[in-house]
């Protein structure tokens, strides 16, 4: 009860007009720079930080959590109309969205997209609203060996995404796993495959990677192939979800939000793990499997949703524990600090108005986000019907300055036009790009961790079996990698004793 | 009936098996010290330098035997255009070469006119009045905006 | 709308603070000081980043220098951004670049080109001391206690912090040598962000773990860590936590802060400098900034500086030889 008062609380803090206002420059920026490659809400909050420093606290992180959760909406819509995700959390969207959007089905990709994106954001508000300190004491379970296990278990979502054939799947996620190879080692210091290069001492950045494999491959693939007409999306078909559409995007709205919320709170978690996850399990419960990888909504609704989900799901270790676990956590944190607050669960008592305030404008946000967006899905899609010279021409011009603003450095420039080259040839060969993306994300986690849980045991292998959760997370991974081939091979056997 | 695809993927295949023989040279650097944790941070290059080698031979192989699955839509009359192709290349090395001498600006417009080029843009002239809004337009969003700092071009700041 | 005036405002404020790309005429020695560059060799968000930021705000605010630019060079422990200041900003007397003792570290370990000899030292600004603590679970109680664990079984002790060769490793490799066992021996445990280090320690996955005040002092309030000992020298007043040197373990060490300036200045330049930066730190703007973050404020310009430096040169290659980490 005391929850509900204080929320209600938040809400008269958020609801002045001045703070609405706030929260709507917010959300609008956030969506702006949501769409342009690279360019992230870390940046912006950053980079307006200085900026805000006269402002009352509460309404410079309204409008930061506007920042942060538009951001959020506005990465899907590049990923489903050009094939361009800006952030490592929307590859999956992109899958499945573009693929529907040179059906003709763009509009309802961007809708289901915006309105999972809703749900999710506002129901996972709610379990922050009343369950943050919960999930944050779970969260803080999982050890080394535990996130050991689960990336183990992430691993085997790659074959979800693995497209015609088992090997060139695994070759793009060994290409990935070799990518995060790259750079200083965490657990010693030592420099691995630098080649010498101070610009490759912290490793490649994922988001280089994305933008280069997806973005820069894509346009030279274009390019290419000219007079190909399946190369661009053709414009028109209904803008609105069908019925049917709806029924098929609910669970997956649903299930994204289960998966997405807890990834979130975990302080190793992370955006873009679930929306894997989220995938490979709509695939595995949908229907009709075969649609996949030619434009299944569920393929949007789910990932989308998790993605969601998991950006609110961030803000439970910062507001309960202090613990910023991503990028834009990190700087929200700078913030807090900037004005002499230290999140964790004093700020709950110390600046009630802030936090309850925030947290209410997180509602308010979600419910100005979708109304920003619907309307915009129709404006969006029109983006495709800009000439293709001019589209394409704008589509390297915001990757090569969002790639440049990550670090001011040619380096990156170079590194993107490379692994452009690389997402050409896979285009060109048919090779999925998705395990590579999958590959560099999880391997140096994996990695990292293990060696972290081997060290706090001494060099003790038997530390993956005898910790719980560790022990159920690769119980689970053997049981999704073997479970099907065991499965098929009763079912043969039942059938051929039948006949 | 000779498969230019397939060519493509054993050359593909031998690449992976190139990049994993480097690797595994990569490897022979790396101290394979681990302290406590044992393993060292040369175990995970280990494994996937050999593995790409595995996975490259057994591609290669494949592509060899012809038993690759076919491609979808590769059937189809569209060939492949060298001169756009090369024209967004050029574009992107000489925007690389360009942003921190001739400033934002200049690379992004030059970028901007050789993708459309590439693209099909017929009016050079438009074309150029359109990169050099757009550009200049980034320039200005961005450093005023944001107050991010683009390179305003070394060539221009000596002056 | 009541929001337009105030929108209006803030994109001034924007505006403002985007006009310094326009060249203006060199004018070092004219009240004030016309306009000044701050590196931060790191990216937004973190430490150093903070404190060019802080430096701006104080600057400008102060009326000490009128436009003030941050920018940051991140990448390899400020390395990459230290070799931008050295080679391509050569006697500009305008620029200013924050840096620290994780940057001393990172040359070593990242065996950098450029050191700290190429750059002209201005002075250190800030301190933040590092704190040793345990998980609210662990049975151990005081700093005696875990240095009789660190000497009998370093091995058993893992010790959760920041990168390897960073701050926290460098004063876990002290304390280890100090207890009376083999630094090279520390079971340490290197996170990437701040944030996973002390997830690690505040869930009981590790012994003990290493931070700065800063960043620990919110769980330890809210009773989620135990604080064993700080890495002052003596005690800080406000602080309830025993030295290092009072539970018999002979470390000090800070995480300190500082401006340097490109090579290559002449008297005059270095000396206009030393100048806004002595204004600044005595400005209650930065007073204000130091009580507000935490910080200490050790200020030491000049030669006393560059003294300073070499000093700890000489004593983070010792340590860091000893735990293989440097050649």
């Amino acid at each position: 009860m005391s929850t509900l008062d204080a929320l209600l609380h938040g809400f008269s803090v958020a609801l002045t007009l001045q703070n609405l206002g706030w929260a709507l420059l917010g959300v609008t920026l956030g969506t702006a720079v949501g769409v342009l490659p690279g360019i992230g809400p870390a940046l912006t909050v950053a980079l307006l930080l200085p900026v805000t420093f006269g402002l009352d606290p509460t309404s410079a992180f309204i409008m930061f959590a506007g920042i942060y959760y538009g951001g959020m909406y506005g990465g899907s819509t590049a990923s489903i109309l050009l094939n361009t995700p800006g952030e490592s959390a929307s590859i999956i969207t992109a899958l499945e969205g573009n693929r529907m959007a040179r059906n003709g089905r763009a509009g309802p990709a961007l809708a289901t997209a915006a309105i999972g994106s809703f749900v999710a954001g506002t129901l996972a508000t709610i379990l922050l609203t009343f369950l943050a300190p919960f999930v944050a004491d779970l969260g803080l379970r999982f050890g080394p060996a535990d996130y050991f296990a689960l990336m183990v278990l992430s691993f085997t979502t790659v074959s979800a995404v693995l497209g015609r054939s088992l090997a060139w799947g695994l070759a793009s996620l060994l290409f990935g796993m070799a990518l995060g190879l790259v750079g200083i080692d965490v657990q010693t210091g030592q420099e691995r495959f630098t080649l010498g290069l101070p610009a490759l001492l912290d490793g490649v950045d994922v988001i280089v990677v994305v933008i280069g494999l997806f973005a820069v491959g894509e346009t030279l693939y274009v390019a290419s192939r000219p007079g190909d007409p399946e190369s661009v999306a053709p414009v028109g078909g209904s803008l609105w979800m069908s019925r049917r559409d709806w029924a098929r995007s609910w669970k997956p709205w649903l299930r994204g939000t289960a998966l997405g919320f807890p990834f979130g709170a975990m302080p190793s978690g992370g955006g873009e793990i679930p929306t894997f996850l989220s995938y490979a399990i709509e695939k595995r419960l949908a229907a009709k499997p075969d649609e996949f990888g030619k434009g299944a909504i569920e393929g949007v609704a789910g990932p989308e949703a998790a993605n969601n989900a998991a950006a609110a799901g961030v803000l439970v270790p910062l507001l309960t524990l202090g613990l910023p676990t991503s990028a834009t956590a990190a700087v929200m944190l700078a913030a807090f600090q900037q004005y002499g607050l230290q999140p964790g669960p004093l700020l709950f008592e110390n600046s009630g108005d802030l936090v309850w305030g925030l947290i209410a404008s997180l509602y308010i946000g979600n419910v100005m986000l979708l109304a920003l967006n619907l309307p915009l899905v129709g404006l969006w899609v029109r983006l495709l019907s800009i000439p293709r010279p001019y589209l394409y021409g704008g589509i390297l011009t915001f990757a090569t300055l969002g790639t440049y603003s990550l670090d001011h450095s040619v380096a990156d420039l170079v590194m993107l036009y490379l692994v452009g080259i690389v997402g050409f040839l896979m285009r060109r060969f048919d090779i999925p790009v998705a395990p590579a993306v999958i590959g560099l994300i999880l391997g140096p986690m994996a990695e990292q961790q293990m060696r972290r849980a081997l060290s706090i045991s001494e060099g003790n292998f038997s530390i993956f079996v005898t910790e719980p959760i560790a022990a159920t997370l690769l119980g689970l991974a053997a049981l999704v990698l073997i479970g099907p081939a065991v499965w098929r091979r009763l079912q043969v056997g039942r059938s051929t004793s039948a006949s | 009936m000779p498969n230019r695809f397939l060519r493509g993927e054993v050359l593909i295949a031998a690449g992976i098996v190139f990049l994993g023989v480097a690797m595994a040279f990569g490897t022979l650097a790396i101290p394979r010290s681990g302290g406590y944790e044992r393993i060292g941070p040369a175990a995970y290059p280990w494994v996937i330098s050999l593995s790409l080698v595995i996975i490259g031979a057994i591609l290669a192989r494949e592509a060899l035997r012809n038993t690759a699955p076919a491609v979808p839509g590769e059937a189809g009359p569209v060939g492949h255009a060298l001169r756009p192709f090369a024209l967004v290349n050029l574009g992107l090395i000489l925007h690389l070469l360009l942003i921190e001498r001739a400033g934002f600006v200049v690379a992004s417009m030059t970028l901007f006119f050789c993708t459309a080029r590439a693209m099909g843009a017929r009016h050079w002239s438009v074309t150029a009045a359109i990169a050099f809004a757009l550009s200049l337009a980034v320039y200005f969003a961005f450093s005023v905006g944001l107050d991010l700092a683009l390179p305003v071009g070394t060539l221009l700041e000596r002056q | 709308m009541l929001l337009k005036p105030r929108c209006r405002q803030l994109m001034l404020l924007l505006a403002l603070a985007g006009m310094g790309t326009a060249p203006v005429a060199r004018a070092a020695e004219a009240e004030p000081m016309q306009r000044l560059k701050i590196m931060a060799p790191a990216a937004p968000g973190g430490g150093w980043d903070t404190t060019a930021r802080q430096m701006q705000a104080a600057l400008t605010q102060a009326r000490i220098v009128r436009n003030v630019q941050v920018n940051n060079v991140p990448g390899a422990g400020g390395t990459i951004g230290l070799a931008t200041l050295a080679n391509n900003l050569k006697g500009d007397g305008n620029q200013l670049m924050v840096n620290g003792l994780v940057m001393v570290g990172a040359i070593l370990t990242n065996r950098s080109v450029t050191t700290l000899s190429q750059v002209t030292p201005i002075a250190r600004l800030t301190a933040e001391y590092e704190v040793v603590v345990v998980p609210a679970q662990s049975p151990i109680r005081s700093m005696s206690e875990l240095a009789a664990r660190l000497k009998s079984n370093p091995g058993g002790v893992s010790i959760a912090g920041g990168s390897a060769g960073g701050t926290d490793h460098i004063l876990a490799a002290l304390i280890v040598r100090a207890a009376g066992a083999d630094p090279a021996r520390t079971n340490y445990i290197a996170y990437s962000g701040g944030g996973e280090a002390l997830a690690a320690i505040m869930g009981n996955h590790v012994a003990a773990g290493i931070s700065g005040y800063g960043e620990l002092i919110g769980p330890i309030r809210a009773g989620r860590l135990r604080a064993l000992a700080i890495s002052s020298d003596k005690r800080i007043p406000g602080i309830d936590i025993p030295t290092l040197r009072e539970s018999g373990i002979d470390v000090e060490l800070a995480n300190w802060r500082s401006v340097v300036a490109p090579p290559g200045l002449s008297t005059v330049q270095r000396q206009a400098l030393l100048d806004v930066v002595d204004r600044m730190v005595k400005s209650p703007q930065w007073r204000a900034t130091l009580a507000k973050n935490d910080w200490v404020d050790s200020y030491l310009p000049g030669d006393a500086f560059s003294a300073y430096l070499r000093t700890e040169e000489t004593r983070v290659t010792d340590i860091l030889k000893s735990i293989g980490l440097a050649k």
